[in-house]
This record gives structure tokens, sequence and C-alpha cells, in this order.
């Protein structure tokens, strides 16, 4: 038995160019028997480290290398051996990209040589400079090559690969690359190019082969490998096809052995020394600062203050993260610069009294977070334990979160680029992954499926009938190809990654280059570098991530506090409100919430009349409530019943530690870790990477694993297996909230909340100008105003100004939210306003303005023009009688008064859809008004239901404003919208299946039961039926249009 | 000037060239061609010089799955023949 690894293994990182995901590579390779395997991806490095660390869990050896693109298109495998290796790879990957552009990577000679210490280059599959000369007849080139090649790396560190994948060509190949190896005494390595980890992905691969041609199967099938034999074969497989060659298989190991770098342990990241302006040390620099803000901020230094603040510079120092701190207070002083530059702030205000950013996570529990500017939130007052984020054992660097208002986040990160140089820091990297939809578009199109049959399948089909596939398609026409191939294929794409992209604010800042540590590319914007590692990898790799996120409700904030100041000369200091308000709790205990972060979905509004939260812990569950993870098992029903007074216990008494503050719910993420650790006796580390391989897609085998291992543990700890088990099902890899993560926007949700019942004209007029953002449509805004008897009048071309006003009570809609105008002409008509005066006429707008014909229909239809005409019909008639000149000669003045017809005034239903289409809502009225007047009598308002009885029947209508199906649940959850109000309604699977069809139309007619519990109330659907009204096609095109 | 042919062009007289014939094999043990039918004659393979596989089109109703072998028979004749492993029959390509 000779022994074989696999030194030429792609996983799905290397972009439509492997067909599996690398644990399914390990998985494969563990069944395998292999002791070492090499990743080496395309141009990347982006899984090294999942890949590092799921190979070490399992026992197998990682070797972390790539198969690079040389000038001219040809490949070169290459393997780190040790730490300069791995850097010169690294760096290699990111010149290859800084100096050809992110699309088209190549690496010449000279940066081959510069960086080739520490690497291991085998000679690259059938693409590979010197095979592709054998093939063509050079074999003298090819020599030459091979020449540059060993002054490159050295005899030691160049092998010839050969591979035998039974293409037609392949034998020949390896009989010349024998010889050239042979007569150069250059040693040769057997590799399988393996693309996938079982040969029933080969379909996948050359699938996405055509993906990423942008061709058909039938277009681009000379472009796929032509077999299926790029899989993970067996030592076994490998020894028949190199019967001849045994020398190369025995390199294998000979290779794994020498490459001893191993990414998990031997990383080279240091966080940056901060260096004092004054020449002390960072721990007195630190305390210093903190002292002096807290005398700003409390007058004194209490002996409370003074006890906490010294505990948390003890823990500081022990942990040394005075310099961590102090970096990000310098990042926050950039901002503040930023904050001042942008004129969104005084240059007045201190930091201490208006932070231009806020934490989020548990650094909000740190009073030296709350002085040096990173938050809101003083934890003095709410109590918040430093625990969470600065335990006593902290053993990884905790995590700070920074949410911007968008505007400011974006100008920071130029400031960051340029102030530590594209080598010191980057941008994290994330990976845009195929979701269902785009799973069954592309791999349609490849199959030459017309793109509206695609959709109209995808329609039928639920999230979770996508993912089960096939077996869930009753239908015969989807049992033939090419349907079949669709659904089998767009199942396994589900999840695959697509192509790297940034992160929408994370950034690494080093006292090192980044590039020796992972490569560094260009982002698709002007001047923004990414790293080739997510957000996953760079926590994995400990590296310290800043998060500098735009969060469109701090945009919002923000405008609601700046025109409180401008309209009612009120400053307020969000961070000081009253957080115990009960008339606010009130108003989440409503459901009273459109527009308030996190808490206005469908399902939290039907959550928070349940919850009932009354503090800000209240509030921290309320957020973390509605997760996909939760709901597994009927979580938030458990949750709220025992909050309410259900009795209950644990399964067993272990549990009591992870879950007693959350019932024995799983609430939060930590609590999964929380288990392994308490059950089953797993490190933390054991107990994080259990919970991040639950969230792996095709996992089943990783997931057998962690059962064996927890039970195991689990008996060990004395637990019957039977419970052992029953604790395991509890555990999901659905997505959940940090703990801290929760506190932090539960605060944020609560102060939208008091700001909307304070504040809610300018909490509306912010909300209306930071569109889109949140969960709702405008239309569905307006109507919310107006039952806060909050008028949301339309545009008019002499009063409306760029964005939203407040104008009295009531809110007078801007001018940028009429369609086609966009801001230049809405400057310029604003411009033109306060120069020459109001206008006067239609026609003196059309003569001061370089307004078109299709503009001018628009502002018609908003209402913007109401004021010169009571007909906008005949104001649209009007403007077909003027016409501006094409050439520069001036239009004669010619009288048009004999043109103008006298029209008839449009009906309110025509009114409402011309204003959905130019504005996307309608300050005039909603159409259910206008369709209740063409349906029968006894179809129910929302406003009915409100007050009728659990278990009565009843027939009601609306537009359907939300639907969703989270994955955990049975039923299909829909909110219908009236003039009145909203109607939510539940829709069990059984019931889908009858009415999917119609359930699919805007507006629908639903007869059902009244169900009631804990304050809340769902309509039960038994029946549903199309609403058969003439216009009906023409309302639902523009409600389309605008939802 | 060529003179326009007299013949119409009909899509019925298109026809597929090069287009593979079945041919009699014996195959060894391992499934491997030993000996072929070939001009009239039974020629015993002297060698198999390449080996091939090809899996295409497996997206249609008409996949192909098919084993290539190019073979030096006794009396020198180079062919390349492939098994078709849906179906299992022999076919001799005319590459050369």
């Amino acid at each position: 038995m000779m022994g074989y690894v696999e030194l030429h293994c792609h996983s799905n990182y290397s972009f439509q160019e492997g067909a599996s995901f690398p644990h399914e590579l390990l998985v494969r390779a563990k069944e395998l028997e292999y002791t070492s395997l090499a990743l080496t991806d395309h141009d990347n490095l982006v899984a090294s480290i999942d890949f590092s660390k799921t190979a070490n869990d399992m026992g197998i050896h990682p070797i972390i290398g790539a198969e690079i693109t040389l000038e001219g298109g040809y490949h070169l495998t290459l393997l780190a051996k040790d730490n300069m290796g791995y850097s010169n790879l690294s760096r290699i990957i990111s010149y290859a990209h800084i100096n050809n552009g992110r699309i088209s990577p190549s690496v010449d000679a000279e940066l081959l040589k510069k960086y080739s210490g520490g690497l291991i280059a085998l000679t690259g599959c059938s693409r590979g400079h010197i095979p592709e000369l054998l093939t063509r007849g050079y074999f003298d080139h090819a020599q030459q090559v091979l020449i540059d090649y060993l002054d490159t790396f050295g005899s030691d560190n160049l092998y010839i690969e050969m591979q035998q994948n039974f293409i037609h060509g392949d034998t020949a190949r390896n009989n010349l690359l024998f010889d050239i190896a042979h007569q150069n005494k250059v040693p040769t390595v057997a590799t399988n190019n393996v693309h996938y980890h079982v040969q029933s992905r080969h379909k996948l691969n050359d699938t996405l082969i055509s993906i990423k041609n942008n061709l058909t199967l039938d277009n681009s099938h000379e472009l796929h490998r032509s077999n299926d034999q790029f899989y993970l074969k067996s030592k076994e497989e490998m020894e028949t096809l190199f019967s001849s060659s045994p020398e190369s298989l025995e390199n294998t190991l000979k290779i794994a052995d020498r490459c001893n770098f191993n990414l998990e342990s031997d990383l080279l990241y240091e966080f940056p020394e901060y260096i004092t302006p004054d020449g002390s040390s960072v721990d007195q620099y630190l305390k210093k600062i903190c002292e002096r803000s807290a005398i700003q901020k409390y007058g004194f230094i209490s002996e409370k203050v003074k006890n906490r603040l010294n505990e948390e510079l003890r823990r500081i120092r022990k942990h040394k993260l005075s310099g961590f701190f102090l970096i990000y207070y310098d990042i926050i002083q950039m901002a503040r610069e930023v904050v001042i530059e942008l004129n969104r702030g005084s240059p007045l205000a201190s930091i201490i009294k208006n932070p231009p950013g806020r934490g989020r996570g548990s650094s909000v529990a740190m009073l030296v977070g709350y002085l040096i500017g990173l938050s809101h939130i003083d934890p003095l007052n709410y109590d918040l334990g430093l625990d969470r984020f600065l335990p006593e054992d902290l053993n990884t660097v905790p995590d700070i979160d920074l949410d911007f208002p968008r505007d400011i986040r974006e100008e920071l990160i130029k400031r960051i680029h340029l102030r530590y140089g594209w080598e010191y820091a980057a941008l994290t990297g994330a990976i845009s992954t195929y979701k269902i939809k785009s799973s069954f578009n592309d791999v349609g199109k490849t199959l030459n499926i017309d793109s509206h049959d695609i959709k109209k399948f995808v329609n039928t089909l639920s999230d979770r009938d996508a993912l089960k596939g096939i077996e869930l398609v009753s239908d015969k026409q989807y049992t033939r190809k090419p349907w079949v191939d669709l659904l089998e294929l767009s199942v396994d794409l589900i999840g695959f990654p697509k192509f790297l992209q940034q992160h929408t604010g994370g950034m690494v800042i080093s006292s090192k280059p980044i590039i020796d540590i992972v490569p560094v590319v260009p982002g698709a914007i002007k001047d923004r570098y990414i790293m080739q590692w997510d957000k996953d990898s760079i926590e994995q790799a400990r590296m310290i991530k800043i998060d500098f996120l735009a969060l469109g409700t701090l945009s919002q904030m923000n405008d609601i506090l700046e025109t409180i100041s401008s309209n009612k000369k009120e400053l307020i200091d969000i961070s000081r409100i009253n957080f115990n308000d009960k008339a606010v709790y009130e108003l989440i205990r409503k459901a009273d919430t459109v527009g308030v972060f996190q808490i206005e979905s469908a399902a939290q509004m039907q959550t928070s009349p349940r919850l009932k939260p009354v503090n800000l812990e209240d509030m921290a569950y309320q957020v973390a409530a509605v997760r996909p993870g939760v709901g597994v098992g009927n979580g938030v029903a458990n949750f709220i019943r025992r909050r309410n007074g259900q009795v209950w216990k644990f399964d067993h008494i272990l549990e009591e530690k992870p879950l007693a503050r959350t019932l024995g719910v799983i609430l939060y993420q930590d609590q999964v870790n929380e288990l392994g650790i308490a059950i089953a006796g797993f490190s933390p580390k054991e107990a994080d990477q259990m919970r991040r391989d639950f969230a792996k897609k095709s996992n089943l085998q990783l997931n057998k694993h962690w059962k064996e291992r927890f039970i195991r543990g689990a008996i060990k700890n004395n637990i019957p297996k039977q419970t052992a088990n029953l604790i395991f099902n509890k555990l999901n890899g659905e997505y959940m909230f940090p703990e801290a993560h929760a506190y932090a926007f539960g605060i944020t949700a609560y102060q939208m909340a008091w700001l909307k019942f304070y504040y809610p004209l300018e909490f509306y007029v912010s909300l209306i100008n930071q569109q889109p953002m949140g969960f709702w449509s405008l239309e569905t805004i307006k109507e919310d105003a107006k039952r806060h008897n909050i008028k949301i009048m339309g545009p008019d071309i002499n009063l409306s100004l760029l964005k939203s006003t407040i104008n009295g009570s009531n809110i007078r809609t801007g001018l940028l939210h009429v369609k086609n105008l966009g801001l230049t002409n809405s400057q310029m008509i604003v411009a033109d306003r306060e120069r020459g005066g109001v206008f006067k006429s239609l026609k003196d707008v059309f003569d001061r303005t370089d307004l078109t014909q299709e503009i001018l229909v628009s502002l018609v239809d908003s209402g913007a023009f109401d004021s010169f005409s009571h007909s906008r019909r005949h104001l649209r008639w009007e403007i077909g009688l003027y016409n501006k000149a094409i050439n520069y000669q001036t239009a004669l003045p010619l009288p048009i008064d004999h043109e103008i017809a006298k029209m008839l005034h449009e009906n309110e239903n025509e009114i409402i859809v011309n204003e959905l289409k130019s504005l996307g809502f309608s300050p005039t009225g909603h159409m259910m008004k206008e369709v209740r007047k063409v349906i029968p009598s006894e179809v129910k308002t929302s406003e009915d239901l409100r007050g009728m009885k659990n278990g009565e029947k009843l027939t009601t209508a609306g537009f359907v404003v939300r639907r969703q199906h989270p994955r955990s649940a049975k039923s299909f959850f829909f909110t219908l919208e009236d003039e009145y109000g909203h109607i939510p309604l539940v829709i069990w699977e059984s019931v889908w299946e009858l009415y999917k069809n119609l359930l699919r139309d805007k507006l629908i007619l639903v007869f059902g039961e009244i169900s009631r519990r804990e304050g809340t109330f769902n309509l039960i659907v038994e029946k549903v039926e199309p609403v058969t009204i003439d216009d009906i096609d023409k309302y639902e095109n523009q409600i389309v249009e605008w939802r | 000037m060529v003179e326009a042919s007299r013949g119409e062009i009909r899509s019925s007289r298109i026809r597929q060239i090069n287009k593979p014939r079945s041919i009699s094999i014996i195959e060894d043990k391992d499934r491997k061609p030993s000996f072929l039918e070939y001009k009239g004659n039974k020629s015993k393979v002297l060698k198999i010089e390449d080996y091939w596989l090809v899996k295409d089109r497996w997206w249609t109703e008409q996949p192909i799955y098919r084993a290539y072998y190019k073979v030096i028979t006794v009396h020198q004749d180079i062919l390349v023949i492939y098994r078709d492993l849906l179906t299992n029959v022999w076919y001799k390509v005319n590459w050369y």
C-alpha cells in the first residue's frame, strides 16, 4: 500500500468552478482515510480558515494552497510549506488582483520569483504552462519554462504534476510530463484536480461553468470537463491510475509532510500598538480620558462610577486591551470630524454628549465605552453587567460593532483607508450566496427554460418546498426533463458561494501588513480594499474586526432629533430618556409599531401584545424572540406561556445554568454554546464550533458527528442517553440573536418607540424621508400616520421642498418622492421658485423649467399642480398642447386657449391609481374604500374584526401587504390592509395548497374564523375567493409596481 | 461563373458524416476489447494505447456516456472504438 493524499482540490469557493463545500470534501476525505488534504481554490484563500478549522477538528492535516493564474492564463498549483510560504501566497494573490484588476488576476514571473519562498509548486493541470506546451509539441519551450520554475522555486520545491482524469489527451500528456521530469531529474506528483467530493456533483459543476459563462449547457458543453472523473478518489483508485509511477503517489505524502503550516495555530496577526500623545502608558492614558469624560458627563465622579470604572479598567489592563479601546477612541474622533465636515453636528458638541455612532452588541455594557463615545447607553442606569462583554476569563478579543448613519459611515471608511493604508486596514469580505430564487433562475437559464416558466414554478413553491425539492412536487410535468434537473441542481446550489463582496462595514486594522495574513483585493467601489475572508473567518482567525455599520434607523433617529431641534427648539439626549415609560410600553404592547426599528414586522406585532414588555430586559426578549432559531420547537409560544405563569421544568438540572434566565427556552445564540458546555462538557471553543457547524449547509454528516460527541459527553456527565437526545434535539442551526445584540437592539427599538409616542409628526416625516427602509410600504406608513391624526399631503409645486416637511400638524410630501423627477429637477424647481417667485400656472412651470412632458404628467398625477386646476385630466390634456422645440430656436408663443377642452373630473379611483403610480402612495385615500363600493356589503372591515369574538366566522377583504412563511412554521402569515387598518391572516398549509393561485393576487376576499389569544387576534383562513370587479387588473398592476 | 446547382437543397438530403458504425468486439474479463471484427477479419487487439471517458449531454433526453479506446491490432491498424455505456454496444469512430 503506497498511500495517497489529494494536493489539488477545489471547493465551491473557486466560484463557479467547484461543486462541493469544503466540509463536504473533508467528510469524504475522512471516509477515504486521507491523513491530509490540500485546498487549492482558484486565486483565492476565501475558505482557508474554515477549511483548516474543520480539518483540524476532524483529525485531517489541512494544507493551504491555491491554483494561481499566471500571465497568459496558465495555471500553477502552489502549496504553503510554512509561515513564510503562506504569507507569500497571500501576497501573490493580493498583488495579482491589485495589479490586474479584481476580475482578472494575473501573476507575472517577477512577482512569482519575489514571493516564492516557503512555497511548493506543482506544474498544474492541463492548463499549466508546461503541460500545455508539451501537448502542443513545444518540448524545448516547455524545457525552458521548467528551468525558470526551478530557478524560481528551487529543485526541492518543484514537482511535475500528473493527472489522469480519463480525458482524451491525459495519457499522452502524462507520458510527455514523465519524460521531461525524468530528463531534468524533477520529481513527479499525482493529483486528481478535484472539483467535487462525489461523482454525482459533476452535473452541478457543469452547470456552474455554464452559469459563469452566461451560457446554456447546450452552448457551453465544450467548456465543461468532459466526464465525471474529477471527484475525490480513493487511494486504491489512484494507485490503479498511477501504477506505472508509484513515486508520484508517494510524493503526495512527502509533500504533505513538508507542509507544516497550520493556519489555525500559526497566524501572524497583531493589533496595532497605540502610541499615546503624552508619552504615558496606554493604561494610564485610557484612565485619564475616562476620568475626564466622567467629570464632563456626571459633573463629579461618584463612588458608584469610580468603583465601576476601576473594575473595568482593571479587567482591561488584565487582558491588555487598553490599546484596543484607544484605537476605537481614535476612530470615534475621526467619525466626529466627518460629522462636522458633513454638517451633521456642531463642532462644539463633545463626543461625550453627542457620539457620532453607537455601539451595538455586548459592548454597550461598558462604562468605558460610554465615556469614550462608543455608546449612548449609560450602563449604570440599566444595571448592565460586565461579564458578558469582559469576563474575567476572557480568551478572545471582544467584538465592538458601531452603527452609524449611512453618509457618515461611507466617509469614515475612506478616512481609515487613508490613515492606515490599504495594506494595514482593509474591509471585511462577505460571500454572496445562492438563494432559492437565484438558484432556480440561474440553473433554469442553463437548461434553457423560459424565465416566465421558472418564475411561475418558483412561485408555486414555498421556501421549504424549494429546499426539499423534487419530493414535494406533485405536478407530473415537473418530473420530466428539464424540470427534474432544475429541481435537483437548484436545491444543491442553494447556499453555494456566488462571489466575494464587501461586508456592510467590517474593517480590520493590523500592525503588520494584512496581506501577510490574508489576500486583499480591490473592491467594486473605487479606493476600497477587501479581505478574502468573511466575518466568520476573521473571527475564527481571532483578528479584531471593527464593524462600521450603516443603520437606516440611526439616520432616521438623527433626522427626528434634528427636526425636533429645529421645529420645537428642543434638544433631546436620546440616551437619557426614561427607559421605564409606561406609556411607551403601552404603545409597544398595543403593537402600534409601524416604522419602529425591529418591532414593526407582522410577527413582532403578534408577539408584543403577548409578551407585554415592561423594561429593557423584556425589550431584549422581544427582539430576540421572533427569530427562526427560536421558532423551531415552538420556542416563542413556550417562552410566552411560561412567562405568563405556565408550570414547567428542566429536562435535566444541568440545563439550569444556561437556560434559567429564559425559562428553559433557547432564546439566544449564546445558549447553544452554553448547553454544549454544561451538558456535553465541551470546551467553549468546541461548543462554538458545534454551533457554527449547525448553521452550515449539507451538514448531515457534521451534525451526526456532533450528536455522537454531545451524547458521549452527556453520558460522562451522568445524563441518561434519552435525556441527552432530548436536549440535543432542542439545538438547531437557524438564526438567533446573540444576547448582547438583543439588548443593544432592544434599547434602540425602545428609543424609536419613545420618539413615535412623543414626537409622531417628526417620526413620520423622517420615516418617509428615509425610505426605502423598514418593513412597510409608504402606503402603509401613510395609513398608519392617518390613524395618528397626521395627514400626509401630496406634493405641491409651490410649497414642497426636496424632502417631505412638517406643515402645521400634517406632512407635506417632498418633490423627491415624485416618480421620474429626480434630484436635479427637484433642485431646479425649488431654485427657480426662490428666484422667480411662485409658479402661477402649468404654462408658467413649462416656460420656466426644462421639465419633460413625462415628468410634468408625473407631477400632475401626484397632485403637485392641484392649485392650478381642479381637474388633473384637464392638466394632462394641457401638457399635450405644449411642446418644447428640439432645436435652439425659441418656440412661438402661440395661443392655445382655443384648444383646451372642457374635461370631466376624474373619479376617485383614477386619482388614487395615478397617485400610486406617481408617488408610491395615495394622499387622497385608500384603494379599498373604492373597492368596497362594489363588493358585497356583508364583507367585514378590519375595524369590524377588532370587535368580534373568538370563534366567530366572517368574510373580509383587503390588499395583501405582507406574506411570510417562516421555515419553522406550518402555516403562512399574511397581512391584509384595508382603509381602516390591518388584518392578520393565518393560512394553514392545507388551505394554502387549495388556494395558492388565488393567494398570489394582491386583492383577496377570505372567509375564516377569528382566533383570539393573549390579547391578539388572527383570522384563520378557511376559504379564499377572487375579487371580481371590472377594473381590478388596472389596480393590481399599479399596486404591483409600488409594493 | 459557377452555375447554380440543379439540385434543390432539402433537409432530407443532409446526413451526418463520420457517423460511428457499430462494430463487433470480443471483450476480455475486464470488459476491455480483446478482438474486433474489422474489414471482414477478426483481429486481435495488440495494445490499448489510450483510454478515455466521455459523459456529456446528461441534461438532454439523449445523454452520452462512452468509454473510448485507441487500439492497435495485430495487423498494425490503429482504431478508435467506444463502448456506449448506456447500451453496451460497441462502435468504431472514423478518427483519422
